[in-house]
């Protein structure tokens, strides 16, 4: 019966969302293989935080302040990490798959010489073992995978369980005292700036006419200004079409851009990569048009429609008029 | 200075995928292959500071995959890469993260790069490990999800963006040696040049297996590697969308009616 070690993620003076759902998804494991709920949480005044993650369902809370750790560097949290793990030797070992922990889970598990099974949504155990569920071949397909190292290690999907509520029960809470120096730390952090530039709020719209990938080229973008016009939204967009130039950056949906969660969520010819959909899923309804049936944007929304952007979209820009 | 860029050949995500359930793979005969689309973002950054330095600093391109994935690396040397290693031995097949990282350890021994850059993940595996594992084991600082760099002035350090959550940034300085893993969107990639492609098919590019980098064959592929892929599907959940059918005025009728009538939300 191992301990299942968490790391708590805080920046901008919040805890992040994830990290109450990596707390549900380790009581998950815990139902599978029993084990104390312990979380770290790293920073240079974090006593406030520790308090809230003790009223969580967890084991313990272990702090560790450092002015050291006042910004989130790879070198600083992964040493701590170390020392953390070296210290507690837990069974498990999980992260939120959020831009912090995408960056600093291969250093961790590399500094242990470990496999690390990223972004995963799901967890089982069969015949002894944990089965890791997470996706592949850009969401299309998922897979199955077996870590064959210990400790186990895991970063677990943004969203793929509930977020954990507090309980009337308030869990320990211990100290670590790292031994981080200066010279550890080589990122400076010189300031955080918003890329977000212009003054169009696409969450506030109710419909929204969201374009992908999928329109193919820039020239076709005015058709879907007309559709949106049409049913009295706006444009919103996926990360490549941002990328591309073709649209403004605050138009873009996902884990980069805004999260939305306008009536109506009409997907053009996005695929519905995980990055995107996190940023849409709450829609109140859903309607995708892809070209691409296998596209897993189908698994999300409440209709489809298989099809040619480009003929299916001035249909549908006819048909709305007549109900205007 | 030497910029190594590493790079990966995978399906286009476009494709209609057919499983081969018993051994967990896709099945390869009519898939289309390309470059990974964030590793073209990786090689276009790397060509930008060649260029921007002009004072004979090599991109040096790095490959691991079968034969076909030649036309990848000279894509890249097509669009400037100057020479290239493809690690290209059946023993490689299957290196899971874990083995990869390992491998380009051994393989940048004796190239000692200032700067590595690759993309922030591969279409195929979604992971995000190769870099920042490569990173801890050859000592280098890392950073991920790059939207800007800048080589200072020093040329010993960078100025980069990070991005966050929310349409954040952060802003960092790194020491060189170091390894970035680059976003899409940092730049916009070149197609190669007709000029370009003549001169790729003179470009060096040599085949390494396991042996020209100190590795022995059980150390890499299915038999290296610390996970084993036990099963691959299409998720469950891939067909909940109710389809509207018809030809697309038929479609767009239906559409419209089922969001006026049914969900009233236009």
């Amino acid at each position: 019966m191992g301990d299942i070690l968490l790391f708590a993620e805080q920046r901008f003076g919040s805890i992040n969302e994830t990290t109450p759902e990596l707390i549900n998804a380790a009581k998950k494991y815990a139902e599978i293989k029993p084990g104390k709920i312990i979380i770290a949480i790293l920073g240079d005044s974090v006593g406030e935080f520790a308090k809230r993650l003790s009223k969580l369902p967890v084991d313990e809370v272990i702090k560790v302040e450092n002015p050291l750790l006042k910004e989130y560097t790879p070198d600083g949290y992964a040493k701590v990490a170390f020392e953390l793990i070296k210290a507690r030797n837990p069974e498990i070992i999980l992260l939120a798959h959020t831009y912090q922990g995408m960056d600093l889970s291969p250093k961790i598990a590399t500094k242990l010489n470990i496999a690390l099974a990223s972004n995963c949504s799901a967890f089982e155990l069969k015949d002894g073992k944990i089965l890791w569920t997470r996706p592949v071949y850009n969401t299309k397909l998922q897979q199955k995978i077996v870590l064959k190292s210990t400790p186990l290690m895991a970063t677990i999907e943004r969203g793929a369980f509930a977020a954990a509520t507090p309980t009337d029960k308030e869990a320990n809470i211990s100290e670590h005292k790292t031994e981080l120096q200066p010279n550890d730390i080589r990122t400076k952090v010189k300031e955080v700036v918003s890329v977000m530039k212009g003054t169009t709020d696409i969450s506030k719209e109710k419909i929204l006419v969201a374009v992908g990938r999928g329109i193919g080229k820039p020239e076709n973008l005015p058709v879907m200004k007309e559709l949106a016009k049409v049913l009295g939204g706006d444009i919103a967009a996926s990360r490549p079409v941002v990328d591309a130039g073709w649209t403004e950056r605050e138009r873009q949906v996902g884990q980069s851009g805004k999260t939305v969660t306008p009536d109506l969520y009409l997907a053009c010819g996005i695929s519905g990569a995980m990055q995107h959909v996190s940023g849409m899923k709450k829609s109140k309804c859903i309607v995708a048009i892809n070209k691409d049936p296998d596209a897993p944007i189908f698994g999300l929304a409440h209709y489809g429609i298989v099809g040619d952007l480009m003929e299916v979209v001035p249909a549908l820009i006819e048909e709305a008029k007549k109900i205007r | 200075m030497k910029i190594v860029v590493c790079v990966k050949e995978v399906p286009d995500m476009e494709s209609r995928f057919k499983l081969d359930s018993k051994n967990h793979k896709i099945l390869e005969e009519d898939l289309v292959h390309k470059m990974n689309i964030f590793d073209e973002f990786a090689v276009e950054a790397a060509l930008q500071i060649k260029e921007g330095l002009n004072d004979g600093s090599e991109v040096i391109i790095i490959l691991m995959g079968p034969e076909r994935a030649s036309q990848t690396i000279k894509k890249c040397f097509a669009m400037g890469g100057d020479w290239g290693i493809h690690l290209n031995d059946p023993s490689f097949d299957g290196s899971d993260t874990f083995v990869t990282a390992r491998v380009l350890k051994n393989v940048m021994r004796d190239i000692k790069p200032e700067l590595i850059l690759t993309g922030v993940q591969a279409e195929d595996n979604l992971q995000s490990q190769v870099g920042q594992s490569l990173a801890e084991l050859l000592g280098y600082v890392h950073s991920t999800n790059i939207t800007k760099l800048i080589l200072n002035s020093d040329k010993k350090s960078l100025t980069i963006n990070r991005e966050l959550e929310n349409g954040k940034e952060e802003v960092l300085e790194l020491p060189l040696p170091a390894i970035l893993t680059i976003q899409s969107g940092i730049n916009n990639p070149r197609y190669p040049s007709l000029p370009g492609i003549m001169k790729a098919k003179t470009k060096k590019l040599e085949k390494w297996g396991p042996t020209n980098i100190g590795m022995k064959s059980d150390e890499v592929g299915l038999v290296g590697n610390k996970r084993d892929i036990v099963d691959l599907f299409i998720p469950e959940s891939a067909k909940v969308a109710e389809m509207i059918k018809g030809d697309p005025k038929e479609a767009a009728k239906k559409l419209i009616s089922i969001l006026h009538d049914k969900e009233k939300v236009i």
